[in-house]
């Protein structure tokens, strides 16, 4: 992959994967190793669980996720993550900006097409 | 079951530990957080994989599969460039070291300024600082780094320690800086700041735990550094604040600093302040609190007193270093100088100064009811300056010194008698100026001397003395008396382990004691023996005692009088009653006293019920505004067994409280009772005022808890001592009961007669030892004291031989020093010395042809009538 290519991908999944964790989360509870198994399996995106923890705790310092520990019956306690409501509130701006983003993306592909 | 091998284990750990380092760096990321959803991450792997077995390559295969970096968290260990790794190592371990052994082995700082290291403890605790800079280099060099969380606190504790100590070497920075530059050494004393910023710069390379957790274990640190530092220097700073208050000049404030040394004080920093001298104090804390000013000897050993109740001189000294060496112990110890040399005082103990032999041979008087007794000590000087011995003996009750003598170049010489003064001009002449062999005794208040000779040869030298004591028995009755052998109760010498006073007594009347290391046996001519070796601790109690029971009981005797036609007589009696309607019990409750106050409580019981009974404490005497009304016995007793005793008190209040208590009544007492009095404390002049002006009402008693220095008995006050020959309770009871019965205990009555008086009838009054005439004119000599006739009494001390209130015995070198002094050395051929069996023999059979000569004689004038 041209290097160009490689450092725009990476700024792009960097900028995404936040709002990949807290669409995860939007749903259900997710169990920490759970949600980092889902996104490393999340196509396109490439990521890996030693970028993903490290991203999920800066969630809960900032307040937008939180956690907390749930009985296992297969080993000891899990840790379930789940969204705060600065998280549903940051979550919904991040979805209006995203799809505003996405919106502007095809209108400018459209705008390219009638031209 | 999922087992884990240990080398999975190691790479499990290895690789949180630089996750954890590399997160460090990331704002806003909780690393632990990030850590345990890792570990979490990581054991749900192996369970999917359904391993039973981890091993190490496992958990590699994990661990890499997460996309984590490891090149850069590594990175952090391998910042130390040679050079800083030199640098650290020279500065951060290797200068503190060698200060370190440097004030080890020679004591630096400790001779000049304080002793940084003054225990075991404190070289613990500064061996610490390089020792942990050392461990963090190793670690960071070798990069064999486990999580060490006891690293981050040991460098916090160290750099508190090194921080501690650079303060209190602040004050040498700037000269051992001016050395460096001028002179190229001097870096010791910079020691401790190089090993701060040793600890400082190790910090960095502690950086791997997260922040709460460096924190955590940081604040550890501290928190052990400061308890190890206040364990060893808290007491000795509340102490030295203490001894500041104590040494104000404001009632109140000082009294708050002896309550807060009783407290809180160090007995170990008291002790050493009594021994240091101005700006030569000998601890860090002393040096920070008082600029280096140390509170003034005397003043400290007053407040030592005041506080715990014991002389300083009694108590094993601290080990200090002074510029001649270190007080290693009380038995080997290094004075610089004696403080005390020539003087009155028997001051602190001198090192290399021992007492190595003691030898007390006696011979009790039958049919005169005393004893003389030849105490002979050599001493020993092991240190390398010359020493002066000296102590304060306690005679037996009514003792005096009769003979004095010291061997110079292996011959024994005899003493000059003469003039207080006059002896001991003559001895600090001789001794302290041209530091020749004198000896000198001189009383030290009733039946107590003070015994000093100098110069004892340095380096293992010798001296030799011999003190002659006449002393009566103290009788029960005409057929039992009772001899107390005398004691040391202050010295400035040391006693070797194996030392035993050697004790022979002889007479013809029995002898015996409770001592179980003396021997009686009869030898020829019936004459009884009672010999063995006695410890010293021995000799200082009650038990040395003995009892002499004489089957020939004899109540009137004579001797030859100073002129030719008069004789002595000598009467055993009964002794007037004192008749006293008042008794102030006054209760010295010094710490001392604390065992004694039940058998105070029990001997109370015999206190005849005639007697109104008052109880006044010498820490409430204080109180002038206090009122004291009579009181029953139960009473006192409930008051007594209240008392706290505490520290050293102040008597001297307590004595003149309890001096106007009794003059309140025609017939009133003081029963002083008191621990030894190492110290005068209180007003000196209001007592002696009120003895000296009224010797004789209210009469004051003292009974000592056990033999010690009693500085107020020194002064020669008008205090009557009550002997103790039995238990506390014992004697306090007898005493007591004696008070107002209808007669008073046995004692001696001696007289000047002329040989014409029908008394002096050799068959009635039998001729006796002239060591008779020696007690009366000991008593005879302060009677003219008394009436202020000096000449008459020195002159009659000087004839008689004899070391009394007014006189002392010397013993110098050469017959140009005694001409020099003014002074004679009595005839040899005069003194008392104790009868072989054969000489007794002998003056038995003389006497004998005597009493036979002057019968013949008394029947011929008859006949020739």
């Amino acid at each position: 992959m041209p290097e160009l290519l490689e450092n725009w991908t990476v700024q792009m999944r960097k900028g995404i994967l936040e709002l990949c964790i807290l669409r995860s989360l939007s749903q259900t509870n997710r169990y920490g190793y759970d949600l980092a198994k889902s996104l490393v399996a999340l196509p396109g995106l490439n990521t890996k669980e030693g970028t993903i923890y490290p991203l999920l705790s800066r969630l809960r310092a900032g307040g937008l996720v939180k956690s907390q520990l749930v009985e296992s019956p297969e080993g000891p306690a899990r840790k379930y993550y789940s969204l705060t409501q600065h998280g549903r509130d940051q979550l919904a701006l991040m979805n209006a900006f995203f799809q505003t983003l996405s919106q502007s993306l095809n209108d400018a592909e459209m705008k390219g097409e009638r031209k | 079951m999922t087992q884990w091998s240990a080398e999975a284990k190691t790479e499990l750990e290895e690789f949180l530990l630089l996750q954890r380092n590399a997160l460090h760096a990331e704002s806003g990321v909780d690393a632990d957080e990030v850590i345990d959803n890792l570990r979490t991450h990581i054991q749900e792997e192996v369970r999917s994989r359904k391993l039973q077995v981890v091993t190490r390559e496992d958990v590699k295969t994990i661990t890499n599969g997460l996309g984590t970096s490891s090149d850069k968290t590594r990175s952090v260990w391998t910042q130390l460039s040679p050079l800083s790794g030199l640098m650290l190592t020279i500065f951060g371990v290797v200068l503190p070291t060698i200060s370190i052994l440097f004030e080890l082995w020679f004591h630096l700082c400790a001779r000049t300024f304080f002793d940084p290291i003054p225990t075991w403890w404190h070289v613990l605790l500064v061996s610490s600082v390089p020792v942990a800079n050392a461990m963090i280099i190793y670690r960071t060099k070798t990069k064999r780094f486990r999580p060490a969380p006891f690293l981050t606190a040991l460098n916090m504790a160290t750099m508190i320690i090194a921080f501690y100590y650079t303060i209190a070497f602040f004050v040498l920075l700037l000269p051992g800086m001016v050395t460096v530059f001028y002179f190229g050494f001097g870096l010791l004393p910079m020691g401790p700041l190089f090993a701060f910023i040793g600890t400082l710069y190790c910090r960095r390379f502690l950086s791997y735990p997260p922040l709460t957790r460096r924190y955590r274990w940081s604040l550890a640190g501290l928190l052990s550094a400061a308890a190890l530092l206040g364990a060893l220097e808290l007491s000795v700073i509340v102490s030295r604040i203490g001894l500041q208050l104590a040494d104000s000049k404001q009632p109140a404030v000082s009294q708050t600093g002896i309550e807060l040394l009783r407290t809180l004080g160090s007995e170990r920093t008291m002790l050493q302040a009594c021994y240091e001298r101005p700006r030569n104090v000998t601890n860090l804390a002393a040096l920070l609190l008082s600029n280096g000013k140390a509170i003034n000897q005397q003043k400290a050993r007053e407040v030592f007193y005041r506080v715990t109740g014991k002389p300083f001189n009694s108590v094993r000294p601290p080990r200090l270093y002074f510029t001649n060496g270190r007080w290693e112990a009380l038995d080997n110890m290094t004075w610089d100088f004696d403080e005390g040399l020539g003087g009155t005082a028997v001051a602190g103990r001198v090192g290399g100064l021992w007492l190595n032999s003691s030898r007390l041979d006696g011979h009790i008087f039958k049919r005169a009811h005393l004893g003389y007794l030849e105490w002979t000590f050599q001493f020993d000087n092991q240190s390398s300056m010359q020493r002066e011995a000296r102590a304060r003996i306690l005679l037996p009750p009514g003792g005096i010194v009769s003979r004095l003598t010291l061997w110079v170049n292996g011959e024994e010489r005899e003493a000059a008698f003469a003039g207080r003064q006059q002896t001991r001009e003559a001895y600090q002449e001789v001794a302290v100026r041209q530091r020749k062999d004198p000896v000198l005794v001189t009383t030290s208040g009733p039946d107590q001397i003070l015994m000093q000779c100098f110069p004892i040869p340095p380096d293992g030298g010798t001296m030799k003395v011999r003190i002659g004591i006449t002393t009566p028995l103290v009788m029960n009755s005409p057929l039992q008396g009772r001899l107390k052998l005398p004691r040391i109760i202050e010295r400035n010498f040391n006693l070797t382990a194996e030392l035993k006073h050697s004790l022979w007594l002889q007479s013809q009347s029995s002898l015996s004691s409770d001592l179980s290391t003396l021997h009686s046996s009869v030898g020829d001519e019936n004459e009884a023996k009672l010999i063995g070796q006695i410890d010293d601790s021995e000799m200082l109690s009650s038990d040395a005692t003995v009892e002499v029971l004489s089957p020939d009981p004899s109540v009137r005797v004579q001797t030859p009088g100073l002129d030719s036609d008069r004789a002595i007589l000598q009467e055993l009696g009964p002794s007037s009653p004192l008749n006293v309607d008042r008794l102030v019990l006054a209760v010295d409750d010094s710490k001392g006293i604390a065992p004694y106050l039940p058998e105070i409580v029990n001997g109370l019981k015999s206190l005849p019920d005639s007697i109104e009974l008052l109880v006044i404490t010498a820490s409430a005497s204080r109180d002038r505004q206090r009122e004291y009304l009579p009181i029953s016995v139960e009473e006192a007793a409930r008051h007594i067994n209240s008392i706290t005793a505490v520290g050293g008190q102040d008597n001297l209040s307590l004595l003149v409280r309890a001096w106007e208590l009794a003059a309140e009544t025609p017939s009133g007492a003081v029963l002083w009772i008191h621990c030894p009095q190492p110290l005068l404390i209180g007003p000196e002049q209001a007592l002696a005022q009120r003895l000296e002006r009224s010797p004789s009402r209210p009469r004051i008693f003292g009974i000592q808890t056990i033999d010690g220095p009693n500085r107020i008995r020194e002064k020669q006050l008008a205090i009557k001592s009550v002997s103790r020959f039995d238990t506390f309770e014992e004697d306090l009871t007898r005493w007591l009961e004696q008070l107002n019965s209808e007669t008073g205990p046995l004692r001696f009555t001696r007289q000047a007669v002329l040989k014409e008086d029908p008394l002096v009838d050799p068959e009635t009054t039998p001729e006796t030892t002239d060591h008779v005439r020696r007690l009366w004119a000991a008593e005879r000599i302060e009677l003219l004291a008394s009436k202020v006739d000096l000449d008459a009494a020195i002159r009659l001390s000087a004839r008689e031989q004899l070391v009394t209130s007014v006189s002392g015995a010397v013993v110098l070198e050469t017959k140009e020093q005694f001409d020099r002094a003014g002074l004679t050395p009595v005839n040899p051929s005069t003194v008392p010395v104790i009868p072989e069996p054969e000489t007794w023999l002998l003056m038995a059979l003389s006497l004998g042809a005597l009493w036979w000569l002057r019968r013949r004689q008394t029947a011929g004038h008859f006949c020739r009538r």
